[in-house]
């Protein structure tokens, strides 16, 4: 994975309002620009912080834009995203 | 000359500060780490610093891959933040006070004429890494502040021992500061911490892993410069991917020399990251006799 290019979207993505409405409302479109794969598209599209964790984004990042695209922090969002990780290891994740 | 009056160790948690609205129902350590901030609040206050030199990571909110600073003076005006997102997701209120030009420059030109190549930067907006200490610390926002970030989440990273040895350099680049000021020293980090990582939330079931036990009796009574030297990022990381955010407090090690805190408390609990706090008084910084 690009692991680069993804966190790079998902930074531009929680950290501005405009792109997080943007990615929301047609992630293909937002994510043109940027030099990413199929799979990496497709990660990044349905929101899938398994893969993008399992590919070495920095799990920080994941946590930020899986929040902010759920709208703020709560117990029940930090469950299911700890759920979707389940057994997993984080590995590398130097860019 | 400038005197170092109070070096505090403190964590960051985005979700302490909301934690003030709802005291009569808090579970026992989110109620503990409130009132540790509480009572270094009054200490902090007591030891009447003129600038506050905050030392924290960014989480990766200013600072990014593109263009990854390891230690960074803040030079602007002001010191403002969080981060929109951060003020949403955790209802973080706003800080705002004055940086202390006259000693980010000092920090920085004396710095650099030694062997720490620090950047600086005149556009930055303080995250929670340093909004959520100093709201907790001096809510008034009205002492100026030299913000110094640390990289602590984007490898390469430095090993424990740069951290100290930049904390050392820091102390004595403060006590040569010409001027007739009280300087406190914050600097905010953490102990094991997974946030976004599959075992985010395994202090639910185990407040406290073993390396938080045994680096907390360390810290208090083990060898430090062993300690120092065992804080790779490969080894903290190894703990969690968040814990190389322990080598904040590894720069406040190099700013104390050999003393132990005067005060320190560790609160843990099923609904909280484990919190330590560590303070190093005036007197023990400096001597009775100074």
């Amino acid at each position: 994975m690009n692991r680069y290019g993804v966190n790079k979207v998902m930074y531009d993505v929680y950290r501005d309002n405009d792109n997080a409405t943007a990615f929301t409302s047609d992630p293909s479109a937002y994510l043109a620009p940027y030099d990413l794969t199929d799979e990496e598209s497709k990660a990044l599209t349905n929101r899938d912080v398994r893969r993008l964790v399992e590919g070495g984004a920095h799990p920080f990042l994941v946590f930020n834009f899986a929040l902010c695209l759920a709208g703020g922090f709560s117990i029940e969002f930090c469950l299911e995203y700890v759920n979707n990780l389940r057994g997993l290891d984080v590995g590398d994740i130097t860019t | 000359m400038a005197r170092l009056v109070e070096v505090m160790c403190a964590p960051h948690d985005p979700t302490i500060p909301a934690t003030r609205h709802r005291r009569a129902t808090l579970p026992e350590g989110e109620m503990r780490t409130l009132e540790a901030f509480e009572l270094l609040q009054a200490r902090l206050d007591a030891a009447r610093p003129d600038v506050i030199v905050m030392v924290s990571g960014d989480h990766l909110n200013q600072w990014f891959m593109d263009d990854m600073p390891q230690f960074l003076i803040g030079k602007a005006p002001r010191a403002r933040g969080p981060f929109p997102h951060e003020r949403h997701a955790f209802g973080l209120d706003d800080y705002d006070t004055e940086i202390e030009g006259a000693l980010a420059r000092h920090l920085l030109n004396k710095g650099i004429e030694g062997h720490f190549d620090l950047s600086y930067s005149n556009e930055f907006t303080l995250d929670h890494g340093f909004v959520v200490p100093l709201s907790l610390l001096r809510p008034e926002q009205d002492t100026p502040v030299v913000p110094l970030f640390t990289n602590v989440m984007a490898p390469p990273i430095p090993p424990g021992r740069r951290f100290h040895e930049l904390g050392h350099a820091v102390r004595e680049l403060i006590e040569g500061f010409d001027a007739d000021t009280r300087v406190a020293v914050v600097t905010s980090g953490h102990m094991t911490n997974n946030i976004g990582g599959p075992e985010m939330l395994d202090f639910a079931e185990q407040p406290l892993t073993d390396w938080d036990t045994s680096t907390w009796h360390r810290l208090h009574h083990g060898d430090i410069g062993e300690l120092v030297d065992e804080c790779t990022f490969d080894h903290l990381y190894s703990h969690g991917h968040g814990t190389p955010g322990f080598l904040d407090y590894v720069f406040a090690l190099g700013l104390v020399g050999d003393e132990r805190p005067d005060w320190s408390e560790l609160t843990s609990g099923p609904t909280q990251l484990p919190a330590a706090f560590l303070q190093w008084t005036d007197r023990t910084l400096n001597g009775a006799a100074r």
